[in-house]
């Protein structure tokens, strides 16, 4: 799992059936911290917005939060995080 | 998910036997910061129709495996959508309508 900040939205009409229904975002991925490049990811919450602190899951595991056959993703939303601290 | 334009087609006649019948297309990513291509070719298998040009999300790894063209094959990596528009930061960094930003 990792963090990342939504930033955006996507639009493709044309695409995989499995991926109907699945709102498509930009995400920042955030890593210790640490602002990285951006990633397309499907959110599994439907609820995430532009400015949202969330964390997501990677690879195979992404198309699993969908619960049907056949969903092409991988990195989805799972979660958002209220606050948190570092011990370093 | 990541995003490429599609810069070209592969043809390859001597391949794995579950890759008959799969269009293979040769993508570029695209920097979502710039908008700009940038970083290695890559093949990936189109399962929705893509042309040169456009530009794809495509999807890496395992994941690649979950469509109906490309479950069960030696598959890392499958485009599954055309981008229509991408608005990021309060604006509108890519339309396909427009072109821009490409």
């Amino acid at each position: 799992m990792y963090t990342g900040k939504v930033e955006g939205t996507v639009v493709a009409t044309v695409k995989s059936p499995g991926l109907e229904g699945i709102p498509l975002l930009v995400v920042r991925v955030i890593e210790n911290g640490k602002e990285k490049g951006r990633i397309i990811a499907a959110d599994s919450t439907r609820q995430a917005g532009t400015g949202d602190f969330v964390y997501l899951i990677g690879s195979r595991e992404a198309g699993r939060m969908f619960r049907k056959p056949l969903v092409p993703a991988d990195a989805a939303i799972v979660g958002f995080i209220d606050d948190y601290n570092e011990e370093l | 998910m990541q995003i490429c334009r599609v810069v070209g087609t592969v043809v390859s006649t001597t391949k794995a036997e579950k890759l008959s019948g799969l269009k293979l297309l040769l993508v570029r990513p695209i920097d979502m910061d710039t908008m700009e291509e940038k970083g290695p070719l890559t093949v990936s298998i189109d399962t929705v129709g893509a042309g040169e040009g456009e530009v794809v999300m495509i999807v890496g790894g395992s994941s690649s495996r979950q469509t109906a063209a490309t479950d069960g094959t030696p598959v890392d990596n499958a485009i599954v959508a055309i981008i229509d528009h991408i608005d990021a930061g309060h604006k509108r960094i890519y339309d396909k309508a427009a072109r821009s930003g490409s």
